[in-house]
C-alpha cells in the first residue's frame, strides 16, 4: 500500500507560502533604512556627477579607490550564489534544495549592484554606452584587446544566464502561487509562470534545460572573476602582475559568496521560521566550504608574499613589504586576521554548528574581503614603480563612503523584497525530495536531517 | 467513432505512475501526465525521447562562438588601431569573447529551446486541466475511442485513481 503524498505537499506549500505573508513593522522599518541610505547614495551620485569625479578623493597615483574596490568585492559576491546551486544541482546534492533559491537571487542582485560601480566611477557616467560595440557617426569600434571590454561582456553574460537560472527554477513555484494568493501577486505570478501546467513534456524540457544551464553557469562563473582579475594582472604594475590573480581572484569570490551566503541566511531562517528546511546540516556544511575557502585563500597569501620575496624582483618586493609594514598595512593585518585566522575556528564542529559565530565568523570574512580588494587595488597603486609617484594615503570622501553604503543597502532591499514577493525555497524541489522518500508518516524535516 | 478524454486524479505519483504503465498494456498511446514536481516514474513509463532542448543549446552555443570571434575580427579590421604593441588580430581576446558569447547563446538558445517545446507561454489551461495539479494532486489524461472508455476507467479504477473527470 502507497501513502498518499497530498498531505505532505500541502505541508511543505504552507510552510513556504507563509513567508509571503504581510510583513511587519520589523520590515517596514528596515525597508526604511535602507531607502534612507539609497537616498543619500543618490544624492552623493548626482553631486558626483554635477561637481565632478575630484570629489571621489582620487590622487596621484591612486586612480582607482573605493568604486573599483566595490566593483570587485561585489562581483566576488556573486560567485557562489548561482555557482554553488548549479555544482550542487549536478551532483544531486539533497542538501542543495534549502540554500539554493536565496544563493541565485543573491547572485542576481550582487552583479547588479557591482555592475553599476564601473559606471559611478566614469568621469561622464552618462557615456557608459560607449563600452558597447555598435555601429556610431566617429566610425569607432570598441578595443576588443582591452579586459575592461571583455569585463562587461562578461557581466552581461553572467547577469543574463544568472536571470534565467533563477527564474526557470521559479516557474514552477509561481504556477503553483496564481492558485494559491490573491491580488496583484496573483496577477503577477500568472503571468510569471507563463501558463505552465507541470505537464510530463513540460517537466521533460524543464530538466533538460535546467542541467544546461547548471553545466553553462559553472565555467562561465569562473571565467567572470578570472577576467575580473585580468583588469589587474595584465598591467605592469607591482602587486598586480602576477600569474596567480585569476585563481586567487576565484577562490576570494567563492570566499566571499559563502560568506554572504550564510549572512543572508542564518537572518532568514530566524526570521521566517524555516528552522524545517534550513538545517544545522546546511551551514554545516556551509562552514565547511568557508573554512576550505579560506585555506586556500590563506595559501594564495602566502604564494604571493613567497613569489615577490624570492623572485627577487625589487618593485615586488617592496609592493608587498609596503603592504604589511606601510601606511595601509592596517588595513592589510585587519584583512589577514578576518580571512585566514577567524575561519580557522570553522574546524571545531561546535563552531560550525552554532549559528551566532558562523554568522560572526561570515560577517569578518565579508569585511576581510573587502578590504582585501580595498588592499589590491589602492596598496598597489599607490606604490608604482616610480618613487616620484608615490602619493600620501588616499583617504576616501563621504561621497564614496555614501555610494559604498548606497550598495549594500541596495543589495540588501532587493534581497528582502525578493523574499517577501517569491518564495526563498523552491517548493517543487522540496517535494521532488518528499516524493522520492518512502516514510511520509515522518515529519518532513528530514529532507536533509538536522545535526 | 468518437474520441473521449479521461483525467484522473491521484494523491501519489506512484499510483499515477503505475496508471500510465496500465494505459500502455492496453494500447493507449496519448496520454499526458500532470505533476507539481518532476516524478521520475512517470516519466520513466512515458518514455519520452530525448530533449530537442539539448540541440538548441548547442545550436545557441556554436552561433555565439562564431559571432564572438567573428565580430571582434571583422572590427579589428575595420579599425586597426594598434594598441599595448598586440597584433591587429590578436587571438587571446577572440577566445575570451568566443567563450563568453558562446555561454550566453547557448543558454538562450536553450531558453528559446524550451520554450518553444514546452509550448510556452501558454494563454489557455488545457482542457480537463485541474489546478491542482501544481500543488498536491497528479492526474493522467487519456485520450482513448469512445469503445475503450470502459477499459481506461477501470485501468484508472485499479490504480487507484481518487477522480475521474471525462469530455467527449
Amino acid at each position: 500500500m502507497t501513502v498518499s503524498h497530498a498531505p505532505t505537499f500541502r505541508r511543505l506549500s504552507d510552510d513556504i507560502i507563509q513567508t509571503l505573508d504581510p510583513p511587519g513593522r520589523l520590515y517596514y522599518g528596515t525597508i526604511a533604512v535602507l531607502l534612507a541610505f539609497i537616498g543619500l547614495g543618490i544624492y552623493a551620485f548626482s553631486y558626483q556627477v554635477q561637481t565632478g569625479l575630484g570629489v571621489a578623493g582620487y590622487q596621484h597615483s591612486v586612480q582607482w579607490g573605493i568604486y573599483i574596490t566595490n566593483f570587485v568585492f561585489w562581483i566576488g559576491i556573486t560567485h557562489s550564489g548561482t555557482l554553488i546551486s548549479a555544482v550542487l544541482f549536478l551532483f544531486r546534492a539533497p542538501w542543495r534544495t534549502g540554500v539554493a533559491r536565496a544563493s541565485e537571487a543573491m547572485t542576481v542582485f550582487a552583479i547588479m549592484i557591482g555592475g553599476l560601480f564601473p559606471i559611478v566611477h566614469l568621469g561622464r557616467p552618462y557615456f557608459f554606452y560607449y563600452l558597447m560595440p555598435y555601429v556610431n557617426e566617429r566610425q569607432l569600434w570598441v578595443n576588443f584587446r582591452s579586459p575592461l571590454i571583455w569585463d562587461m561582456f562578461a557581466i552581461l553574460t553572467y547577469l543574463t544566464v544568472s536571470v534565467t537560472f533563477l527564474y526557470i527554477g521559479l516557474i514552477p513555484d509561481m504556477a503553483e502561487l496564481r492558485h494559491r494568493v490573491p491580488g496583484w501577486r496573483k496577477r503577477v505570478y500568472v503571468i510569471l509562470s507563463l501558463g505552465w501546467v507541470g505537464s510530463d513534456r513540460q517537466w521533460y524540457h524543464y530538466m533538460s534545460l535546467y542541467g544546461f544551464l547548471a553545466a553553462l553557469v559553472i565555467p562561465l562563473a569562473v571565467s567572470v572573476h578570472s577576467i575580473v582579475s585580468w583588469d589587474f594582472a595584465t598591467t605592469i604594475t607591482p602587486g598586480w602582475h602576477s600569474t596567480i590573480f585569476a585563481p586567487y581572484f576565484v577562490s576570494g569570490a567563492i570566499f566571499s559568496g559563502v560568506a554572504m551566503m550564510i549572512t543572508l541566511l542564518i537572518p532568514l531562517r530566524m526570521l521566517f521560521g524555516l528552522d524545517l528546511y534550513m538545517t544545522r546540516l546546511h551551514f554545516e556544511n556551509l562552514g565547511k566550504l568557508l573554512l576550505t575557502m579560506s585555506l586556500i585563500m590563506g595559501y594564495a597569501y602566502g604564494m604571493e608574499f613567497f613569489t615577490a620575496w624570492y623572485s627577487g624582483n625589487i618593485f615586488e618586493r617592496d609592493t608587498f613589504l609596503d603592504r604589511v609594514s606601510g601606511q595601509y598595512a592596517p588595513f592589510t593585518w585587519v584583512m589577514l586576521i578576518c580571512n585566514v585566522v577567524f575561519p580557522l575556528l570553522l574546524f571545531r564542529k561546535r563552531i560550525r554548528t552554532h549559528l551566532g559565530t558562523l554568522f560572526a565568523i561570515s560577517v569578518a570574512a565579508l569585511i576581510g574581503m573587502w578590504l582585501e580588494r580595498y588592499v589590491i587595488v589602492v596598496s598597489s597603486l599607490s606604490r608604482g614603480v616610480d618613487p616620484a609617484a608615490w602619493g600620501e594615503l588616499y583617504q576616501p570622501t563621504w561621497v564614496e563612503a555614501s555610494l559604498t553604503a548606497a550598495s549594500f543597502a541596495g543589495f540588501f532591499l532587493l534581497f528582502l523584497v525578493f523574499v517577501k514577493v517569491f518564495p526563498c525555497i523552491s517548493i517543487s524541489e522540496l517535494k521532488e525530495g518528499a516524493g522520492e522518500r518512502q516514510d511520509l508518516d515522518k515529519p518532513v524535516t528530514a529532507i536533509p536531517e538536522p545535526v | 467513432m468518437s474520441q473521449v478524454r479521461i483525467l484522473a486524479s491521484f494523491g501519489d505519483g506512484a499510483n499515477a505512475a503505475r496508471a500510465v504503465a496500465l494505459l500502455r498494456t492496453l494500447d493507449v498511446d496519448d496520454v499526458l501526465a500532470y505533476s507539481p514536481t518532476p516524478d521520475h516514474a512517470i516519466l520513466a513509463e512515458l518514455q519520452r525521447d530525448v530533449s530537442p532542448v539539448r540541440l538548441f543549446t548547442l545550436v545557441g552555443a556554436g552561433l555565439g562562438c562564431f559571432l564572438g570571434v567573428a565580430f571582434p575580427v571583422y572590427t579589428m579590421l575595420d579599425l586597426p588601431l594598434i594598441t599595448g604593441g598586440k597584433p591587429t588580430i590578436s587571438i587571446p581576446p577572440l577566445v575570451v569573447i568566443g567563450f563568453t558569447l558562446a555561454m550566453l547563446l547557448g543558454a538562450l538558445g536553450g531558453l528559446t529551446g524550451f520554450l518553444s517545446m514546452a509550448r510556452l507561454p501558454a494563454l489557455s489551461r488545457p482542457v480537463l486541466y485541474d489546478p491542482r495539479f501544481s500543488d498536491d494532486r497528479f492526474g493522467v489524461l487519456a485520450t482513448c475511442e469512445s469503445d475503450h472508455a470502459e477499459s481506461v476507467r477501470a485501468c484508472f479504477r485499479d490504480a487507484g485513481a481518487e477522480e475521474l473527470k471525462e469530455q467527449l
